[in-house]
């Protein structure tokens, strides 16, 4: 009996496949689905490319005016311009338009000020109404749909041949049951890749359209590798169930609630768990605990606050001086610079521990990912289009380094370049009370935000515990193939 | 004659396994479903329980160490919560209440910076779309129905019973109608079975919401058996059929909301999202180079009462800076404005898209029916601005007036409470 495959193994598995391409090709309503498939797969390309172009090209703009109007402000007191503060508008990931992940609810502005970190705003999801099942991309097709059209083949392929008769012709004919499943397993893939070529080419055009490929072209081959080992699997586990059914009806039955529990009841029961697992705290809860922290270190605005007499008291023995008028700097800019280290250090230990909460929450997704391995491909394949929460968490890291920068550059200019004596409301400028302004070229030349796009390699490795769950499955399906295959252990 | 063909016809369905499979799940998937919606509806009145005491915490941390101060500084911190209570049919259709504000908390400084945040939640778990009673009854009871009803004629011509029916039974048709109306009384037993359990766990009353509930779920589950009716009678294989009536399901619940949503976010696009932001900030923020006499006629022009009140031009003080707050407000105030009328104009375009696909219809009309759809989330917002304006009107006398915190009762501030 040839188990190992062997040249004639081999021989014979290409011909099981060939067979069953010609006899979907035979069958109109298997190539229907194809052709469902591929117009899916056009129309959500080309839809989530222009709402990324759309999206992209909107979010610069108002970029490139934030920033414009930072560089134009009048003169002004360095702190008036730490309260004026900055706006960043989230990026759009280079593969948004093949899957937008988590894109659309994560909020895409943020607020930069001085004595706060703000939570981004607008999430799309918040101004749409309607019902999110997924979104139409070309990632919800390949992973959604292409499994099921590839559970519904497969899952007939082998029941159809024991119904007609010509299962036992081929077991006659020596065709092994491990050469049967391989063939029918390969015959069904090919025959995906050849229906959905056209799609995935289309989208592939799209995405390099305006991107530069050196960058797009790593991702797009892992992305590739990805899906290819997600649909043999699927592939397999349901040939598997067509060898082991009598009827091709209770095959059918089988694999659609199989995609039915693990395509869309698992996913939604998924975060039910890990919402009632790991709760996160309310918005009043969480910044009752911020306010607390920072009451605790006291007021900056308040240079006779307790928590900085202190600080006061270390400055003067320091500089060998009696009273802060002494001082060669502004003593007032020296309290905000402090007072912002000491809030941004509790904001960043509160935002953490939201963080941490966010991090069991996800683990408990990757361990549903053992049972629906869908979950475990859509976080890899969003961590490979730029578009999972590690990104998210990418760009509030940079936007809170960038906010930190620059609140403390600002309270530098309030230490050196406004005068102690000027420090409060004695002017009059252009008809309205005023302390010290300072030329705006100080403001002008403050360096911009640069975002600073995470690596393939580091993004992805955060996410190896899903990849290990890939893993594990792809591993449990091998195993079911050759126990189930195994020579002696299966007759028609 | 009918009445004896239904009992019999009931005996035949009785015994069928996937009645005994799918109607356990389905009601196991209600269940937690009720469960679900009820565990994020509790969790979000208990915050907003709490939100009067720890509204007093905040302020008594803020005034009481500053009693002698100027209660306009003060009030600079002052954040005061507003209150979405949920509809007590929230919990069988959760809608957009896991992404949309409930408990805002406003400060008397320019409203459009603070009216849009959004309360915590990891955007990971939101992707996934909300567990609830709702999404059982439009995606799940379907799927039960269409496994009852699939082969409702061909399963007898395939196994070659039709000719012995044609026999016994004086019209097919009617028996084969009895067996779908039986079939889809099965399912709307069911989901009616998960109504009736949620009564007295969500404590929920028995009235013309609820009602209206249940009137739209059994046109729902109608609408499917009128479909899964009409796809025998074109006498094609299980296998088409099966397909047919699980293709209309993806199109229904899927594709179709997803359509609606991808083409109204084209047709109907936003930057008024991020205008907002930067109009709000550059008018608050211009303000301060503006001369004073500039920017408080023109809060004179929306307050005139307070145009005799003495608000100094050498000097910081804070009347002056709350009318530049308002300044924000009233720069922003035409996109703010558009920003609203778009949202709503994407909405009713929406709504009235979704028809083309009855299952997003029905789970709309349910959210709807639940106020916790996107129209009550605005009239939320909107009583949150006449809260915020009626905070404002409440606390101008003491900012005018520069009174010191300990001559304030703060006790007769506004409070805000708002029912969807």
């Amino acid at each position: 009996m040839p188990s190992a495959p062997t040249a004639s193994g081999a021989r014979l598995i290409v011909r099981v496949a060939q067979q069953e391409l010609r006899h979907a090709w035979r069958t109109r309503s298997t190539l229907l689905l194809g052709g469902i498939l591929t117009a899916l797969l056009l129309l959500a390309a080309i839809t989530a490319h222009d709402r990324q172009l759309h999206e992209a090209a909107q979010r610069q703009r108002y970029q490139d005016l934030v920033g414009s109007q930072f560089a134009s402000q009048p003169d002004r007191h360095p702190h008036r311009v730490s309260h004026y503060g900055y706006l960043l508008f989230r990026p759009v990931a280079p593969l948004s338009a093949f899957d937008s992940g988590v894109e659309r609810f994560a909020g895409t502005s943020i607020f930069l000020e001085a004595h706060r970190q703000n939570t981004a705003n607008f999430s799309a999801a918040s101004q749409a109404g309607t019902e999110r099942f997924g979104d139409l991309t070309p990632a919800s097709v390949l992973q959604l749909f292409v499994p099921l059209f590839l559970l519904v083949t497969a899952g007939v392929s082998i029941t159809r041949e024991r119904e007609a008769g010509t299962l036992a012709l081929h077991l006659a004919q020596g065709v092994s049951w491990r050469a049967l499943v391989a063939g029918k397993v390969s015959g069904i893939f090919l025959l995906v890749l050849l229906v959905t070529t056209p799609g995935l080419l289309a989208t592939t055009w799209v995405v390099t359209r305006t991107q530069p490929l050196s960058e797009v072209a790593p991702r797009l081959l892992i992305l590739a590798a990805l899906h290819a080992v997600f649909w043999a699997a699927v592939a397999t586990a349901a040939t598997l169930v067509s060898a082991r059914t009598r009827t091709s009806r209770e095959a059918l039955a089988i694999t659609l609630g199989t995609w039915i529990a693990l395509w869309i009841l698992v996913p939604r029961l998924a975060p039910v768990a890990a919402n009632a697992g790991f709760p996160l705290p309310s918005r009043a809860e969480f910044a009752e605990r911020v306010e607390a922290s920072v009451r605790a270190l006291g007021d900056a605005h308040d240079p006779d606050d307790p928590a900085f007499a202190r600080l006061r008291q270390e400055t003067l023995a320091k500089h060998g001086v009696a009273t802060v008028a002494e001082l060669p700097f502004n003593y007032q800019g020296l309290v905000m610079q402090e007072g912002e280290r000491h809030t941004a250090e509790a904001f960043q230990a509160h935002l953490d521990s939201l963080d941490a909460v966010r991090e069991r929450q996800q683990m408990v997704l990757d361990l549903f990912g053992i049972a629906s391995p869908l979950l475990a491909t859509r976080s890899l394949s969003m961590a490979t289009a730029g578009t999972d929460p590690a990104h998210l968490a990418e760009f509030e890291r940079q936007a809170e380094a960038y906010r930190y920068d620059l609140i403390q550059r600002l309270n530098t200019l309030h230490m050196e370049q406004v005068a102690s004596a000027q420090d409060r409301y004695g002017d009059v400028v252009n008809g309205a009370p005023s302390r010290q302004r300072i030329d705006q070229q100080f403001f002008a030349s403050l360096p911009a935000f640069a975002w600073q796009a995470p690596s393939l390699g580091t993004m992805l490795a955060r996410r190896a515990r899903a990849g290990g769950v890939l893993l594990l499955v792809v591993t449990l399906v091998a195993i079911a193939f050759v126990r189930t295959t195994h020579p002696r252990g299966r007759r028609a | 004659m009918t009445w004896h063909q239904l009992t019999r016809e009931w005996l035949l369905l009785r015994r069928q396994r996937v009645v005994w499979l799918g109607a356990p799940l389905v009601l196991l998937a209600g269940l937690l479903a009720i469960g679900n919606g009820h565990r994020v509806i509790e969790r979000q009145r208990e915050v907003l329980a709490e939100a009067e005491a720890r509204q007093a915490a905040e302020h008594q941390a803020i005034l009481r160490p500053q009693a002698s101060a100027v209660a306009g500084d003060q009030l600079y911190y002052l954040a005061f919560h507003t209150v979405r209570t949920p509809s007590p049919w929230a919990p069988l259709a959760l809608g957009q209440r896991d992404v949309h504000a409930f408990n805002l908390k406003v400060r008397i400084h320019a409203l459009q910076g603070q009216l849009y945040d959004a309360d915590l939640d990891n955007p990971l778990l939101t992707s996934f779309g909300t567990f609830d009673l709702a999404f059982v009854l439009v995606v799940i009871a379907p799927l039960f129905l269409i496994a009852l009803a699939w082969n409702l004629r061909s399963g007898d011509e395939e196994q070659g019973t039709l000719p012995l029916l044609r026999l016994q039974a004086p019209s097919v048709v009617r028996l084969y109608a009895i067996r779908l109306v039986l079939r889809t009384g099965v399912v709307w037993a069911t989901v009616l079975l998960l109504f009736g359990v949620s009564l007295p766990w969500l404590g929920l009353p028995v009235d013309q919401t609820l009602g209206r509930m249940v009137g739209v779920a059994t046109l729902y589950l109608l609408g499917w058996s009128a479909l899964a009716g009409l796809v025998a009678t074109l006498r094609r294989p299980s296998e088409v059929n099966l397909l047919l009536l699980l293709g209309a399901w993806i199109v229904g619940t899927a594709l179709g909301p997803a359509f609606v949503n991808v083409a109204a976010g084209r047709r109907y696009p936003l930057p008024e999202a991020l205008e907002l932001t930067v109009a709000q900030r550059q008018g608050y923020h211009g303000a301060w180079d503006e001369p004073l006499a500039d920017v408080m006629e023109a809060f004179y022009r929306r307050y005139p009462e307070w145009r005799t009140a003495v608000v100094p031009t050498d000097r910081y003080s804070n009347g002056w800076y709350y009318a530049m707050q308002q300044r924000g407000d009233d720069q922003a105030r035409a996109v703010a404005q558009r920003y609203r009328e778009v949202m709503e104009a994407r909405e009713v375009w929406s709504q009235s898209r979704l028809w083309w696909f009855p299952p997003a219809a029905v789970h709309a009309r349910l959210n709807a029916l639940a106020r916790t759809d996107q129209a009550a989330y605005l009239r939320y917002l909107d009583s949150v601005a006449a809260y915020h304006e009626a905070l404002k009107r409440h606390f101008f006398p003491v900012i005018f007036s520069e009174q010191r915190v300990s001559d304030v009762d703060w006790a007769l501030a506004p409070r805000h409470a708002h029912r969807d």
